[in-house]
C-alpha cells in the first residue's frame, strides 16, 4: 500500500522568539517492510541552519535552528511510502519466547549484539520488574510460543485497557499508566515494553503514523490523523515483530515506520530550545493519504 | 595515640619513625634501612628545629587559608566551606620507581582513549565479546547521542589516576577520572605552598617539577584547537560556585590565562560556538570542560534539564569547537571496566596491561557474581556505573541485617554492583602534632595528551589517612593532603610556566570578553560592598553611642540610624518602635546578637556573607589581594559567643578597615575597563541610594537646632573632615547637607554620585546594534543630577534653609524607587545575554 504523509507542527508564541532550534524525527526510515520513495522537509520561516544525520538506531533525524526569530514556526513534513504486510507464520509455530530469550543471551550472541540493548530499562520505561513481574509471566507462560504470547499481549491492553489522552501526560511514569489502566498510544506502547523485557524479551519503541478509516458512510477528513506510537518485539529467527497495542493488531500495510529507539525519549518527533520568554501554543496536524484515493474534495478536519 | 612519646631534633624525630604492621613502609626497606630517596630530605630536616617545624607548618596552612583554597563550593549552606589542608612532610618517590608508574599511566590513558572512541563508534568490543553487551546497554551513563562525535572535536585531554601501593608494594589502579579529573588545581598549590614554605628543600632533594606538565597542557591545547592555533579562544566551562571543586576551575583559567565561564556564557550559532560578552558574541575554539554533568545539550541529553548550550552537540558534529575532555569520557569513570582492561588491552594495543587494577568483578557476570557472593565478607560493594565512587559497603563492617539487605539488592539487580577486594594502602611518616605519625596514602597523579601519547605529571596529590580501612575515592576525602615529591639523581633545571618565551601577543588596549554574567555580578558586588559600609558604619556609630552616653535626650540622633538600618531590614522594624527609649537597656543587651547572631536572616553578618558569596563569583576576575582581603574578612565576623558592646566595636572597627582595604583594591588595584567599571558603578548608585535613605530618617524629625545629630550625620556619612576642614566646629544644617547632598566637590555627596555614573556610563562598551541614541539609563541619571542640582539657587543668591529642605524632602522620598529604575535599565541594557532559556 502507498501513502503519502504530511505533518505540520505549528508553533503560536504570545512573545516574538528570538533564538530556536529543534530536533525532529519526521521522516521515515527505510525498514525491511517499507520503502520511502520521497521525502521533504520545509519550514517557515526558513531555517539558518539544517542538518540531516543518521542517528544511532539509524533513523533520520534533523536539527534546525531558527536564528532570526520567529512568532509563528511550522514544520512541514511529508513523505511517501509503500508499506508491506510482513510475513507471519501462524502464532502457535512460532518458536517459544523462552528459547528466544535463551538465544538472544547466548555468549557469543548469534544475532545482531545490539538486540540486547532493547533488553535493559531505559528513561521513559524504568525497571518495573518487582510490579508487573507477575503479569508479565501470566501474559508469556512457560513454552507458550512468542507470538501466542504476543496476540495476549494485545488482548490484554485491549481489555483490560481504556484510551483516554486525558489521563496521562508525556511525563507519566508507566507504573502509574500500569496502576491506573489508561492512557494513549504511547503509554501502552512503554508499558508493552516494559513487560516483555520483564521477562527478558527484547522489545523497542516505534513511532509512526497509522492509517485511520472514516465511520461508515462518512468521508474522510484530512489532517485528523495523528503520529502514533506502536513495540516491535524480537522473536528470535523472525527478526522484529511490530504490533500495536493500542489497536490490538499485528502491523499490516497500514502503519508508517518513521523511527525506532528504546523509548520515546529517543525518537520524540519534535523537541526544541528556545530563547525567549512567553508561552507556546501547538498545534499538530497529520494526515495519512493513501494513494489512488481521491482526496481533493475532502472537508478538511478542524 | 602514639606509645613511645620521641624528644629530640626533628631528624631524631623521623629516624625513630615506626611503619604501621601489615601495610608496606615507603620510608623503610624491608631490611630496616631508610629508602634512598628520604636520605636527602633528613639531611634537610637536620636544619630545621621542631618548632620550626612547627612554625611552618602553621604558615603553610595559613597560606592556604588565606588564598581561600577550599574543598566545597559555595552551596546553600554557606557555612559547609571546608579548607584544604597539608602536610609539611612531602612524600617521597625514587625516580626510577615513578617511571613505572608513568608507564602503566600512560599506557592506559591510551587504551582507555580506544575503549572510549570504540564503544561510541564501531563498538567491536562488544561485537567480539570482550565487553559484556549489558555493561554497556545497562549503564546509564552510556549516551546514544554521543555516538560518532569526530574525534578531532572531542578529545581526553587530561586523565586522572588514583593508585595505591599494596602490600607487597606493587602499585595498583584503584581508579579512573576521565569526566573532567579533579585535584591538578590542588597539587599545583600544594607545590606552591611547599616551595614557599622550604624552599631550599625542593633544591636539596632535586625534586622534579610540575610546570614541564602545564607547559604540555597548554601546549596540547593549542596543538588540538581546530582554529587559530598559534592563539585559540580558550575557555573553561564550569559548573559554577556550587560545584564541589569550582576553586579548581578559578585555579586552572588564572594560571593558565582562559576565561572561565559558565554553560548560560555559550551560546550557539551557525553551529559555532561563542561566548556572550559585553560587547556581542566571541567565537570559542576550545572549551576545556570542568562542568560534570552530561546534560550538556538540553536538545539532545538529559531529557528537560534546562542545563548546558543547545545546539552544542551539532556544532561539535561540524567540527567548530573542540571540547577538552570530551563529554563520552565520563563513561570511564566507573569502575565497571577495571576486571575487562587487561582483555581490552591486548585487543586495541597489542600489549599487556602495565598497571593492575584493584581486584574487581563486576556481579552482572555470573560466575563473577559466584565468586562475590562466595567471599563476600573479604570484599568492599559499590555501584558498578556510578560516577565518582557513590555509596561504598565494606561488608565485614556490616551487621547481620544490612549484610541480609545487601546480598539481597545484588541478586535482584546484579549488574548495578561491583565487589573489590580491600588492600591496605601503604604508609608514610606524616608530621601531626609535632611528632611523626605513619599515614596510609592515596595518590592520585595525572597524564596529558602529547599527539598520540601521555604524558605524566611528576607528581601528584596525597591525601592522608590515619586509619587503615578503605578511603573513598574523591579528593575531598582524607584528613590532610601531602604534595608527591619524585628525586632525581641529578640536579633538575628550573622551568616555569611563565618564564617561558611565547610568541609575542599584539598590542591590545582593552579586553572586551568580559562575559555578560560576569558584568552582573561585579555590578552587586560593587552594591553589596557599598551597602555593607554604610551598614557597618551605622552600627559601629549606634555601638558607640550605646556606649559612652546614658540620658535620653543625648540618644536623639541613634533613633534615625536604627530606623535607617530597619528600613534595610538589618535590624528589625520593632527596635524603631516608641518603646525603645524605656527598652534600651534590654536592647544594648540584644545589640550584638541583633549584628552579628547567626539567627537573624538578613542581618549584618548575613550581609557580609552576602558580599563573600558575589565576590567568589568573579573570584577569576580579582586580584590575589582583593581575595585576601575577602578571606580576612570571614575570618572576622566568624561567630563567637557572648559577644559585649565593646567586642561589637572592635568588630566594626577591624571590618571597616577590610572593607576600606577593598574599596581601595577596587579603586587601584584592578585593571581598568568593564570589570572595574562595573564594580564602580554599582558603587556609585549603591552610595547614592544609602546616601539618600539616611538623610531622609535623619531629616524626618530633625530640629534644625540640635548639633548632635548633625554631626552623627555627617560622620555615618563619611564626611566629617571634610566638614571640619570647611567649617570648623560650627555645625549648622544647611552647611551640613550642602555638603552631603549638593557639594560637587564631595566624594560622598549625592551629586558626586550622579557625576560619576554619568561619567562611568559614558565610557560603557555600548554594543552599537543596540544602542539607542540616549540610553535609558543615561535619561534617568541625567534627571536625578539635574534635580539635585536645582536644590540650589541658579543666581549668587545664598541658599535658604527653609526653600532647601521641602525640596530635597520630596526628592529623597522618590530616589530609592528611582535608582530601582536605573538599575533595571543597566539589567536590559547589559546583562539580559544572560538569556532565558526554555524548552519546548
Amino acid at each position: 500500500m502507498r501513502y503519502r504523509v504530511t505533518h505540520i507542527t505549528r508553533f503560536d508564541t504570545a512573545d516574538r522568539v528570538s533564538i530556536g532550534m529543534n530536533q525532529v524525527y519526521l521522516t521515515p526510515r527505510q525498514t525491511p517492510h517499507q520503502t520511502v520513495e520521497h521525502t521533504r522537509l520545509t519550514t517557515d520561516p526558513a531555517t539558518t541552519t539544517f542538518d540531516r544525520r543518521s542517528d544511532y538506531y539509524g533513523n533520520i533525524v534533523h536539527f534546525l535552528s531558527f536564528e532570526r526569530g520567529y512568532e509563528h514556526l511550522e514544520i512541514h513534513a511529508s513523505s511517501r511510502v509503500d508499506v508491506k504486510k510482513p510475513d507471519l507464520p501462524e502464532p502457535a509455530d512460532s518458536l517459544p519466547w523462552d528459547e528466544v530469550v535463551a538465544a538472544v543471551s547466548q555468549e557469543p550472541c548469534p544475532f545482531d549484539f545490539q538486540t540486547r540493548e532493547m533488553q535493559a530499562a531505559s528513561p521513559c520505561v524504568d525497571d518495573l520488574a518487582d510490579l508487573i513481574q507477575p503479569t508479565a509471566h501470566k501474559l508469556f507462560p512457560t513454552g507458550e510460543p512468542v507470538l501466542v504470547g504476543l496476540k495476549r499481549l494485545l488482548a490484554y491492553f485491549a481489555t483490560e485497557y481504556k484510551f483516554d489522552s486525558t489521563a496521562t501526560t508525556v511525563n507519566t511514569p508507566t507504573s502509574e499508566v500500569f496502576k491506573k489502566k489508561r492512557g494513549v498510544c504511547q503509554d501502552f506502547s512503554h508499558l508493552a515494553i516494559a513487560l516483555c523485557r520483564a521477562v527478558d524479551l527484547p522489545a523497542r519503541y516505534v513511532s509512526g503514523y497509522i492509517r485511520t478509516h472514516p465511520p461508515e458512510g462518512r468521508p474522510r477528513l484530512r489532517g485528523a490523523d495523528a503520529s502514533h506510537a506502536w513495540v516491535s518485539v524480537f522473536c528470535g529467527p523472525l527478526g522484529w515483530v511490530d504490533c500495536d497495542p493500542t489497536n490490538n493488531c499485528f502491523l499490516s500495510d497500514e502503519h508508517i515506520t518513521v523511527a525506532w529507539g528504546r523509548d520515546y525519549a529517543d525518537v520524540a518527533p519534535v523537541k526544541g530550545v528556545v530563547i525567549g520568554s512567553g508561552s507556546h501554543g501547538l498545534k499538530v496536524s497529520v494526515d495519512v493519504e493513501p494513494i489512488g484515493e481521491s482526496t481533493s474534495d475532502l472537508p478538511v478536519a478542524s | 595515640m602514639i606509645s613511645n612519646v620521641v624528644t629530640g631534633t626533628t631528624m631524631e624525630r623521623l629516624l625513630s619513625y615506626v611503619g604501621p604492621p601489615g601495610a608496606f613502609d615507603e620510608f623503610r626497606a624491608s631490611d630496616g634501612t631508610i629508602q634512598p630517596q628520604w636520605h636527602r630530605l633528613l639531611d634537610s630536616l637536620n636544619e630545621l628545629s621542631n618548632d620550626e617545624l612547627a612554625t611552618r607548618q602553621l604558615s603553610a596552612n595559613q597560606f592556604l587559608q588565606e588564598n581561600g583554597v577550599n574543598i566545597t563550593g559555595f552551596d546553600q549552606d554557606r557555612r559547609s566551606l571546608r579548607p584544604w589542608e597539608i602536610d609539611l612532610l612531602p612524600a617521597m618517590f625514587a625516580a626510577e620507581d615513578w617511571d613505572r608508574v608513568h608507564a602503566g599511566i600512560s599506557q592506559r590513558a591510551r587504551l582507555l582513549d580506544l575503549i572510549v572512541r570504540d564503544l561510541y563508534g564501531e563498538q567491536t568490543a562488544l561485537s567480539e565479546g570482550l565487553l559484556p553487551t549489558d555493561l554497556i546497554f545497562k549503564n546509564p551513563e552510556f549516551q546514544r547521542a554521543f555516538h560518532n562525535l569526530p574525534p578531532v572535536s572531542s578529545r581526553l585531554l587530561l586523565y586522572g589516576c588514583e593508585i595505591a601501593r599494596s602490600q607487597s608494594g606493587d602499585w595498583w589502579v584503584m581508579a579512573d577520572r576521565a569526566n573532567a579529573p579533579a585535584g591538578i588545581s590542588y597539587t599545583l598549590e600544594n607545590r606552591i605552598v611547599l616551595s614557599k614554605t622550604l624552599p631550599q628543600f625542593l633544591r636539596q632533594c632535586q625534586v622534579h617539577r610540575l610546570a614541564p606538565f602545564f607547559m604540555q597542557f597548554h601546549e596540547s591545547i593549542k596543538k588540538l584547537s581546530r582554529h587559530r592555533r598559534q592563539n585559540p579562544a580558550v575557555v573553561i566551562l564550569s559548573g559554577g560556585p556550587t560545584q564541589p571543586f569550582y576553586f579548581e576551575d578559578v585555579f586552572l583559567a588564572r594560571y593558565l590565562g582562559y576565561t572561565l565561564v559558565e554553560a548560560d556564557d555559550l551560546t550557539v550559532r551557525k553551529n559555532h560556538v561563542w561566548l556572550k560578552t559585553l560587547t556581542g558574541l566571541v567565537p570559542v575554539d576550545v572549551i576545556i570542560r570542568r562542568y560534570v554533568d552530561q546534560n550538556i545539550d538540553p536538545l539532545e541529553v538529559g531529557g528537560y534539564s534546562p542545563n548546558g548550550i543547545a545546539g552544542l552537540l551539532s556544532a561539535m558534529r561540524h567540527r567548530n569547537v573542540v571540547m577538552l575532555n570530551g563529554p563520552e569520557f565520563g563513561l570511564l569513570d566507573s569502575p565497571v571496566f577495571m576486571p575487562f582492561l587487561p582483555a581490552l588491552c591486548r585487543h586495541f594495543l597489542g600489549e599487556e596491561l602495565l598497571m593492575p587494577s584493584i581486584a574487581t568483578w563486576w556481579c552482572g557476570q555470573k560466575e563473577a557474581f559466584e565468586h562475590v557472593t562466595s567471599r563476600f565478607d573479604s570484599l568492599v560493594v559499590k555501584p558498578a556505573f556510578a560516577h565518582s565512587g557513590g555509596q561504598e559497603y565494606v561488608v565485614a563492617d556490616l551487621s547481620d541485617e544490612q549484610r541480609q539487605q545487601l546480598l539481597q539488592k545484588l541478586k535482584s539487580r546484579p549488574w548495578q554492583f561491583v565487589a573489590q577486594e580491600r588492600i591496605v594502602r601503604s604508609a608514610a611518616p606524616c608530621w601531626i602534632g609535632k611528632h611523626f605519625q605513619p599515614g596510609y596514602l592515596a595518590l592520585r597523579t595525572f597524564a596529558v595528551r602529547k599527539e598520540d601519547s601521555f604524558e605524566v605529571m611528576n607528581g601528584g596529590l596525597i591525601r592522608v589517612e590515619t586509619s587503615p580501612g578503605p578511603m573513598p575515592l574523591s579528593i575531598s576525602a582524607g584528613q590532610c593532603s601531602k604534595d608527591v615529591w619524585i628525586c632525581s639523581n641529578k640536579p633538575v633545571p628550573a622551568v616555569s610556566l611563565l618564564a617561558r618565551i611565547q610568541e609575542p601577543p599584539k598590542l591590545q588596549r582593552s579586553n572586551n570578553r568580559l562575559p555578560s554574567r560576569a558584568a552582573d555580578n561585579l555590578y552587586w558586588l560593587g552594591r553589596y560592598l557599598e551597602r555593607l559600609e554604610f551598614a557597618g558604619r551605622l552600627i559601629r556609630k549606634t555601638t558607640e553611642r550605646m556606649l559612652s552616653e546614658t540620658g535620653q535626650q543625648a540618644m536623639l540622633d541613634v533613633f534615625p540610624m536604627i530606623s535607617c538600618l530597619a528600613e534595610q531590614g538589618v535590624v528589625e522594624e520593632s527596635l524603631c518602635l516608641d518603646d525603645f527609649f524605656p527598652a534600651r537597656e534590654h536592647i544594648e543587651s540584644m545589640w550584638p546578637k541583633i549584628v552579628c547572631g547567626q539567627e537573624s536572616q538578613g542581618n549584618f553578618r548575613d550581609l557580609c556573607e552576602q558580599v563573600i558569596r558575589i565576590a567568589s563569583l568573579v573570584r577569576d576576575r580579582m586580584t590575589e589581594d582583593f581575595w585576601r582581603a575577602i578571606q580576612q574578612m570571614r575570618q572576622t565576623i566568624r561567630p563567637s559567643q557572648d559577644m559585649t558592646l565593646s567586642d561589637v566595636q572592635n568588630l566594626m572597627n577591624s571590618l571597616m578597615l577590610q572593607i576600606s582595604a577593598l574599596s581601595g583594591q577596587i579603586s587601584d588595584g584592578l585593571v581598568h575597563g568593564p570589570t572595574r567599571h562595573f564594580l564602580l558603578i554599582g558603587r556609585s548608585l549603591e552610595r547614592a541610594r544609602q546616601l539618600g535613605l539616611t538623610l531622609r530618617h535623619f531629616l524626618k524629625d530633625l530640629d534644625d537646632r540640635d548639633v548632635i545629630p548633625i554631626v552623627t550625620l555627617l560622620d555615618v556619612c563619611n564626611s566629617i573632615m571634610t566638614y571640619r576642614s570647611r567649617y570648623r566646629a560650627n555645625f549648622a544644617v544647611l552647611p551640613a547637607f550642602d555638603l552631603l547632598v549638593t557639594d560637587s566637590g564631595n566624594p560622598h555627596a549625592l551629586i558626586f554620585q550622579f557625576n560619576e555614573l554619568r561619567r562611568l556610563l559614558a565610557e560603557l562598551p555600548y554594543k552599537d546594534k543596540r544602542r539607542p541614541l540616549v540610553p535609558p539609563e543615561w535619561g534617568s541619571v541625567r534627571e536625578l543630577r539635574f534635580e539635585v542640582q536645582s536644590l540650589l539657587p541658579t543666581s549668587d543668591r545664598q541658599p535658604n534653609w527653609s526653600d532647601y529642605r521641602p525640596a530635597l524632602e520630596e526628592l529623597l522620598d522618590s530616589l530609592d524607587e528611582r535608582i530601582n529604575v536605573i538599575s533595571n535599565q543597566l539589567t536590559s541594557t547589559f546583562f539580559v545575554l544572560a538569556e532565558f532559556h526554555q524548552q519546548v
